[in-house]
């Protein structure tokens, strides 16, 4: 490992701009009571004009380009944004440029695509090998096997087989959203035989809309486990009736997914962690602890932002006592 | 479809190391009205600033009109299509309301003014609204309602997409509020959208199809018009309790007695006080209230009628001063008008102490032993050397402290809660209730209910300078008072 040299080389730049400037500064200065002595004051005037245009378009032209690229750099290290680092206004030089570019290829972000997309298959497959949900299911289907009679087990039996099938297969293609809605409201039959009443589940579209909003295409499963948080997190902990929303909202450009429930809510320093992890893309979340609170928000926010980039994903408004929001923003897309 | 007029993601904004602007995200759709409704003051005029021109943020973007104007890389300081409507308003007082529209507006390009024909145009723009307005008046004739008209048909002229309205029931009668919201109604129908900042959340849900919730420089909900109600804004706000009203039957002598006064704006206003009952008056024109708040402060003296304090006749003759009579006045913006911040607060405290003693020099042993009582009502700030480092809490307390120091008869307090955020008002309240608990007499002079109900023990309603309600309940007010936001 070769041994780090003390400046960076854009703050050796700087320092020698300095010297020089105050170099030229000082020799300005000396030239001055001699020239005045030859009564040559249009020359001074003209140099001082000179030297305050230059500094001027050095301060717009280069100093600040220079701290805008600064801090999307600092940005990027800090975990803010991702793709936004190789979208920089003006780069360093041209070879900065290049190895920027190549770093975006050699990167692939389809890998990374691919990293959450295979932690999205590992919990939906924890899901279904987790004992737990296992006997629960179970348990409600022997419950109304007994009461109800054989009718029941095939309606529970054909939901969760569709649950799974959609579940674990072709993550690689978008889903439309009516495809996920179904698979929402699939996940939600299941639930039912589990809570009851308990949970309830209603959809709201935008008053004028376009029945063709169900087409536009969304990531798989970025609904269902958003309403799975809102039913463990909000609802079950809460003592009477849920209700989870899907509220649905189109702009030209833009489609807005608000999963809103009426939960038991979450703690303001819970919710402000959150919503920091949630603005950018970043994969220590594979790493945590499984029981952590908010990581399938953080696998579906991270999908959404390496598919579609850093402006789109999601955000969260919660309060102890008030139930909590999940807005995801999504571009518009058929 | 609906399209955004605005739309801010994920924005920090940081000034001095402090943050304003804490990771918000929200959007405004063409067309529609949101609601503001800040629980704290934090970093409400740092987000109207972002809103209004595109100023450096931390993190974060700002779309307009689908544009991106503003992002964490590059800030262009250029300024948004967005109009501001506040108390102190934008126009040209020295000009007329023709060249307030007109001229000043950066669509205007003809080298020539042709006065007539601004007029027309004028007068058009407020025919289309259905409103009377004397285009040739100057601003400074015109009443804060037809001032904030003005600027609302100067906005839409200079073609403002979005209008901010600043806590317009700090300055607009109930009346007056009432017929500017069907105005806003009607250039919704046109496509300009609203952000509506106020500080009750009835009097958003009055007007808004949605309103945010703001608090710590943060937006932490956001209610669809279909879910207002007091319910889903329990958890969020304070309760600050409904004062029980005394039926009038208040055991204390009468400590203030105001008879038949009459102004321009006051039809022989008379009520009276007694010791330690607060009464508000509510001015449904908001124009008796600055008469009396005039009358009060010796800039006006009234064409007739006679006020009497502890039972003497007050001298009511211009530049006299009231608190030597055992009357205090609290302006709208206690903390700029009546504070000094480069002096003490020992100092704001008994600045006026020579007076109440009737000595030109206080005695040290007299300023320690203040000192040393106050010390246990606001600790260590009483050591403070100036008030630059004190926060608006403090700032309060010292205002309402006074008050309790110079124990005056009467205090009138003009609209106590304007500007101040939830916690504050809270605050106000505790000072307002410790303030009668000495004795004293407190007029409030309002024009929007706000939370006076939570310490008033009467209300008296006031219609173009005459009292025509003097309700001690809520169930004997008028309707339309009734379900003003309380």
């Amino acid at each position: 490992m070769k041994r780090k040299s003390g400046f960076y080389l854009l703050d050796r730049i700087f320092l020698a701009f300095i010297v020089l400037f105050i170099l030229l500064l000082t020799l300005f200065c000396s030239f001055i009571p001699f020239a005045l002595d030859q009564g040559r004051y249009l020359l001074v005037l003209s140099f001082a004009f000179t030297i305050t245009l230059v500094l001027y378009f050095a301060y717009r032209w280069i100093y600040i380009p220079c701290k805008e690229s600064n801090k999307v750099l600092r940005l990027f290290s800090d975990g803010y944004i991702f793709k936004g680092v190789f979208d920089l206004r003006v780069h360093f030089n041209h070879e900065s440029y290049l190895a920027f570019k190549k770093f975006q290829e050699i990167i692939d972000t389809k890998e990374l695509i691919e990293g959450t997309k295979k932690h999205a298959e590992y919990l939906a497959l924890q899901n279904q090998i987790n004992p737990h949900f296992l006997y629960n299911t179970l348990e409600g289907i022997r419950s109304e096997a007994l009461i109800e009679g054989v009718e029941s087990i095939a309606n529970m039996t054909e939901a969760l087989e569709t649950f799974f099938r959609y579940t674990i297969s072709d993550m690689d293609k978008l889903a439309t959203l009516e495809e996920e809605i179904a698979n929402v409201q699939n996940y939600y039959k299941i639930q039912r035989f589990r809570f009851g009443d308990k949970i309830n589940f209603k959809i709201e579209y935008p008053t004028e809309h376009d029945p063709e909003i169900i087409q536009a295409k969304i990531p798989k499963l970025t609904l269902q486990p958003i309403v799975e948080n809102a039913v463990f997190h909000g609802i079950e902990p809460k003592m009477g009736k849920g209700l989870v929303t899907l509220k649905i909202q189109v702009t030209p450009k833009r489609l807005l997914i608000t999963v809103a429930d009426n939960g038991v809510g979450m703690e303001e320093e819970q919710v402000h962690e959150l919503n920091d992890k949630l603005r950018g893309a970043s994969l220590t979340y594979i790493k945590e602890d499984k029981k952590t609170g908010g990581i399938a928000l953080l696998n579906v926010n991270n999908r959404i932002k390496l598919l579609f980039g850093d402006e789109y994903g999601i955000y969260l408004y919660s309060r102890v006592g008030a139930g909590t929001d999940v807005e995801i923003t999504l571009p518009l897309l058929f | 479809m609906k399209e955004e007029i605005l739309r801010v993601e994920n924005v920090i904004r940081k000034i001095n190391g402090i943050t304003y602007l804490n990771n918000i995200t929200f959007q405004i759709f063409k067309g529609e009205i949101m609601g503001l409704l800040p629980l704290d003051n934090h970093g409400k005029s740092q987000l109207i600033e972002l809103i209004i021109q595109n100023v450096p943020v931390h993190f974060g973007r700002v779309y307009f009109d689908d544009q991106l104007v503003n992002y964490y890389e590059h800030s262009s300081m250029t300024r948004n299509r967005v109009y501001l409507i506040d108390k102190e308003t934008n126009l040209i007082q020295d000009l007329k309301v023709a060249d307030n529209i007109c001229v000043l507006n950066h669509t205007f390009s003809d080298y020539i003014i042709h006065e007539k024909k601004l007029q027309r145009v004028a007068a058009g723009l407020f025919q289309q609204l259905g409103i009377e307005l004397d285009t040739d008046q100057y601003v400074s004739e015109l009443s804060l309602l037809e001032k904030t008209i003005v600027e609302l048909v100067r906005a839409v002229l200079n073609g403002a997409q979005l209008i901010i309205l600043n806590e317009l029931s700090n300055f607009l009668s109930i009346e007056e509020l009432a017929f500017f919201q069907r105005l806003l109604r009607y250039y919704t129908q046109k496509g300009i959208s609203f952000l509506y900042i106020a500080n009750h959340h009835e009097e958003a849900f009055q007007i808004c199809h949605r309103v945010m919730l703001f608090e710590k420089g943060k937006i932490i909900k956001i209610i669809a018009e279909k879910d207002f109600s007091d319910e889903i804004l329990q958890p969020y706000i304070l309760s600050f309790g409904r004062h029980q009203v005394t039926n009038g039957q208040h055991n204390q002598t009468g400590v203030l007695k105001c008879q038949d006064l009459w102004t321009e704006n006051l039809k022989g206003l008379s009520f009276s006080a007694k010791k330690g009952e607060c009464i508000t008056i509510l001015d449904m024109n908001n124009r008796g209230i600055q008469d009396i708040a005039a009358i009060i402060n010796g800039f006006r003296q009234p064409e007739s009628g006679r006020i009497v304090v502890g039972g003497k006749e007050i001298s009511l003759a211009p530049g006299r001063n009231l608190f030597l009579d055992g009357v205090a006045y609290i302006p709208e913006n206690p903390v700029q008008e009546s504070l000094f911040f480069d002096i003490s607060y020992l100092e704001n405290l008994t600045f006026m102490l020579e007076r109440k003693l009737k000595r030109s020099i206080i005695p040290r042993r007299v300023l320690w032993g203040i000192k040393e009582e106050y010390r246990s009502l606001v600790g260590d700030e009483i050591e403070a050397e100036d008030l630059w480092g004190l926060e608006m809490r403090s700032l309060y307390n010292l205002v309402y402290l006074r008050l309790l120091f110079y124990k005056p008869k009467v205090v009138f307090i003009m609209q106590p809660f304007s500007h101040a955020d939830m916690y504050l008002r809270r605050r106000i309240i505790e000072l307002i209730n410790m303030v009668k608990a000495k004795g004293i007499a407190v007029i409030i002079l309002a024009v929007s209910i706000s939370d006076t109900l939570s310490i008033t023990d009467r209300l008296l309603i006031m219609e173009d300078g005459k009292l025509v309600s003097s309700g001690q309940r809520l169930a004997d007010l008028p309707a339309y008072v009734a379900n003003q936001p309380q």
